[in-house]
């Protein structure tokens, strides 16, 4: 109470009344189609590089969906780590690798139909046990917007050290790995 | 001696037995033994003629009781009454004749010793049916005297045609045997005894009723059809004279074939207790004469000749007998012995002369065989009937019958039927005996015949004389102690003269001499013109009216085929079908075992190792190295695992 | 409104979206960024969840960076994987990487 009390008392939540002006639901739509199709085309485009800004399409408008969520913060680690970081990653490695692939070739499988088939039924499954779920709806008519930033340094370093330091020993593993692979001598096999 | 009387019938079996085992041994091998007791069995026999005929109802009857069941009983006995005292005379004498004769005839016959066992068992069998005082003992002596018939006809075997001849003989008179056997029979069922006193008193006191005595008389004279081979059982005689002559002397001649009618004569009560039975054997008996006097006509063997004479006399005395000579027929029967034995003896000198039957190689040799002639024409005159001969006798008895009967027809035809005896009889003594020798070679060679031959030649021909004197009222007083129904056919109302009969017999007879006195010495009508203008007559005639041959192709012929067809029947259905297809539809059924056991267990034992074989080469194909194949895999199986955990139904997805 | 029901229906489908990819996809890059859809699909489950029961806490905001930087780490050792594997066998295609088939 009393080191939180004079941290609230900077900001005073509940007395910060969101104004919303714009329609939710339909800035909801549009980001939602618009991230589903940039989905799709990210799986179905022939061509590998293209599916790369497609997938960096996808990822910025789940940002903006963690923006409506209230998870500002997210949104910007969103742009920077996927975005900024995997998604070129990924770009220089396409770029890479591009040259023995013909631009013509098809890039789905033979068992394109029946995983088609298998994903919609899960769909289905998914879908249906989602309707027979019958969760709180309580705290849903109040949109509760406030800067999260200071939340989650809180809560990084404070309940969540253990995982945020473990992260970072797979990091180093992950880097080191990564050197040792694009090291360019030959793998026996 | 009539207490004796079975030493009759046993003595000449025990000569019979003796000379076949022992023969070989004794004088003469045997023939010795045979005479002599023939002639032991004919003194015998004569004594008790003798007696009977002082004391014709002296009857004497011996029997033993045999088997019984019930009232039905047979037995074995003797009865010496004057039929059988007759008979017995007839027999023993004869076949003591021709036992003494035999002795030249078959000097040089290799199977000598069994000839007269043969001879000696015949006259016993013979003896047997004569003395017997019951059906059944006559059957048995009946058919005895078949088995010596069948053997001596064939006693020279080697002839197919002599062997052949005893078997037709035999069938043939089986045959009738059997309708003789189903009357037997009939009568001891309903009458319940065979015995011939005790049947004549059950028929008498009306047991059975007339129509039934008719028939079983009747059947019982089928018998006699074959025996004594009247129409259509006929047909084994001719062929009978295969066998030695002595043998047809006896046998086919005097007395074998005799024995038909003394059964008729035995049984005479059957025949007159039935309606219609005594009209019936008289019409057979005259269709019987007639034919074989006109098969005589033609034939050209001598023996053949005789025999149809034999049929021929034969059917007189059944015919006799049909219109109530029962005494009539007897005495033809007498004196038909004599002079037919005679004939055949005489013909057999005749034969042992010149070593052919056939007459038309034959003549002129009463030159050079006097002792055969002088017989030959005593018997000759004796068949023809003609005063003083016994055949005059008897016949005339027949004739003289035949009128008083109610059918003139009958009287006729028999008249008819001596004509033709005469022609013939005639036409024979003049082709072998009087007529120009046809064969030089022949009559050059021809002699007379030894003692043992001649001499019972004469003594017969002696009897063909005065056997008609002597026994022209015996016999008549020796049948009249069978006491009788009066005559059913009662006289006719006309009466005759008593010379009428007489004149009119020796007139066919005379006539009869005559035409074939022109024709065949004479030559005043040449034979062989009459043979070719009535060709066809003639040529039924040669052929015995073609009863062989009927015989042949209705009876024995489909006999034959039926046997045939049973014998194919037999090995296909039976053999083939039944035992070897039972053999091949067990080799059948195993091979279906086999191939049952091969492809359908072993199959089923190969299913498993295919089965995994299968499992495995489709469940290969999951194995595919891609992940994502996989991943795939996984999914499919967690959506239906979801789809069942949650229970989805289709409804449910229609939001 | 937008309620918690649209966002997880959104997820749901970006996941399935993901999955296909995943196992459809020949190229070995379109796996990995088949898969980052799959991390994001995830995320977005997390933060709405968060944000429309514990709007106060913000632990699945928590969760979701740890995931991020995990996918970020992944795809490092991934994308270095892949460039040997080009550098060796000259392809990208997944079913032509078969050296351990036997």
């Amino acid at each position: 109470m009393g080191k939180d009390d004079s941290f609230h008392r900077a900001f005073d939540f509940n007395k910060h009344e969101t104004n919303l002006n714009f329609n939710m639901e339909i800035v909801f739509y549009l980001t939602a189609l618009l991230l589903l199709f940039s989905s799709v085309m990210v799986v179905t485009q022939k061509s590998v590089f293209t599916s790369a800004l497609y997938l960096a399409v996808a990822l910025s408008m789940v940002a903006a969906l963690f923006v409506l969520l209230n998870a500002d913060f997210l949104a910007a680690v969103q742009i920077l780590l996927y975005v900024g970081g995997i998604l070129v990653l990924l770009a220089f490695a396409v770029m890479l690798s591009s040259v023995e692939q013909a631009k013509r070739e098809t890039q789905v499988n033979e068992q394109w139909l029946p995983s088609l088939m298998i994903s919609f039924g899960i769909l289905l499954v998914l879908l249906v046990s989602l309707k027979r779920s019958s969760f709180l709806e309580a705290e849903i008519q109040k949109n509760h917007f406030y800067p999260t930033t200071e939340k989650i340094g809180h809560l990084l370093l404070g309940e969540l050290a253990l995982p945020f330091e473990v992260v970072s020993l797979v990091l180093l593993a992950s880097l080191v790995g990564a050197i040792l692979f694009s090291k360019k001598e030959k793998i026996d096999g | 001696m009539i207490e004796h009387s079975y030493l009759i019938v046993l003595l000449p079996l025990l000569s019979a037995l003796t000379i076949f085992f022992f023969g070989r041994s004794l004088p003469l091998k045997g023939a010795v033994l045979g005479i002599c007791t023939l002639g032991i069995t004919l003194i015998h026999s004569l004594g008790i003629f003798s007696i009977l005929l002082q004391n014709p109802s002296y009857i004497t009857e011996i029997s033993i009781p045999w088997f019984r069941f019930g009232i039905h009983q047979t037995e074995f006995g003797f009865l010496i009454d004057g039929l059988s005292a007759l008979m017995l005379v007839v027999v023993t004498s004869v076949s003591f004749l021709v036992h003494v004769y035999s002795l030249g005839y078959m000097k040089d016959d290799p199977r000598f010793k069994r000839y007269y066992a043969y001879l000696s068992f015949f006259t016993f069998a013979m003896l047997l049916l004569v003395v017997a005082n019951n059906f059944l003992q006559m059957f048995i002596g009946w058919e005895l005297v078949g088995l010596a018939s069948y053997l001596l006809i064939g006693f020279w075997f080697e002839k197919t045609s002599a062997s052949n001849a005893g078997r037709k003989a035999f069938i043939t008179t089986k045959v009738g045997d059997i309708g003789f056997f189903l009357g037997i029979l009939s009568l001891f069922s309903l009458l319940g005894t065979l015995n011939f006193a005790q049947v004549q008193g059950r028929i008498e006191e009306g047991l059975i009723s007339a129509n039934t005595a008719g028939i079983i008389a009747l059947l019982l004279f089928c018998g006699a059809m074959g025996k004594s081979a009247q129409v259509p059982l006929h047909v084994w005689l001719p062929d009978a004279m295969e066998g030695p002559t002595p043998v047809s002397a006896l046998i086919h001649a005097a007395t074998m074939v005799a024995a038909g009618v003394y059964m008729v004569a035995r049984s005479y009560f059957l025949f007159q207790h039935g309606p219609f039975s005594l009209e019936i054997i008289a019409w057979v008996g005259m269709l019987t004469a007639f034919l074989a006097a006109t098969m005589a006509l033609v034939a050209t063997d001598i023996k053949r000749v005789l025999a149809f004479s034999t049929v021929s006399q034969l059917g007189y005395m059944i015919l006799s007998m049909g219109v109530g000579g029962r005494a009539e027929g007897m005495f033809h029967l007498t004196t038909h012995a004599f002079f037919k034995a005679l004939l055949f003896l005489g013909a057999g000198s005749v034969i042992h002369a010149t070593h052919t039957n056939n007459i038309e190689e034959m003549g002129g040799l009463s030159k050079k065989m006097k002792l055969t002639f002088i017989a030959f024409t005593s018997a000759w005159l004796a068949i023809s009937g003609i005063w003083p001969f016994a055949g005059f006798f008897s016949k005339d008895g027949i004739l003289e019958a035949t009128l008083n009967s109610n059918n003139s027809f009958l009287f006729w035809c028999a008249t008819f039927v001596a004509f033709l005896t005469a022609f013939y009889m005639t036409r024979l003594y003049l082709l072998v005996f009087i007529t120009e020798p046809r064969d030089k070679e022949i009559y050059n060679h021809a002699h007379e015949s030894p003692k043992s031959m001649t001499i019972p030649l004469l003594v017969l021909a002696l009897l063909s004389l005065v056997a008609g004197f002597l026994l022209e009222h015996s016999v008549p007083l020796l049948l009249s102690s069978q006491v009788l129904p009066p005559n059913v056919h009662a006289s006719s109302a006309h009466t005759y003269p008593h010379w009428l009969v007489p004149a009119i017999s020796s007139a066919a007879a005379l006539l009869g001499i005559f035409l074939s006195y022109l024709i065949y010495w004479l030559k005043a009508v040449s034979a062989e013109k009459i043979a070719s203008t009535f060709s066809w007559p003639y040529r039924l005639l040669l052929k015995k009216y073609n009863f062989d041959e009927f015989y042949i192709y209705c009876i024995i012929k489909p006999a034959d085929w039926l046997a045939q067809k049973l014998a194919l029947f037999d090995y296909h259905i039976f053999d083939q079908l039944g035992v070897d297809g039972i053999g091949f539809l067990t080799v059948k059924l195993s091979q279906i075992h086999d191939w049952f056991d091969q492809n359908i267990i072993d199959n089923l034992v190969d299913i498993w190792g295919k089965l995994s074989l299968l499992g495995s080469s489709i469940l290969r194909k999951f194995q595919t190295g891609l992940v994502q194949n996989y991943i795939l895999f996984i999914l499919f199986g967690f959506g239906l695992l979801m789809v069942w955990q949650l229970k989805i139904n289709f409804i449910e997805l229609l939001r | 409104m937008v309620s918690l029901h649209h966002y997880l229906v959104l997820s749901a489908i970006l996941l399935i979206i993901g999955i296909y990819g995943v196992i459809t996809r020949r190229n070995i890059i379109g796996i990995l960024m088949s898969i980052e859809i799959i991390f994001n699909a995830t995320n977005i489950n997390l933060v709405a969840f968060n944000h429309y029961f514990y709007p106060r806490a913000l632990w699945g905001q928590g969760f979701a960076i740890f995931v991020i930087t995990l996918a970020a780490a992944e795809a490092v050792v991934g994308l270095s994987l892949v460039l040997a594997i080009y550098r060796n066998l000259k392809t990208l295609y997944v079913e032509r990487i078969n050296i351990l088939k036997g």
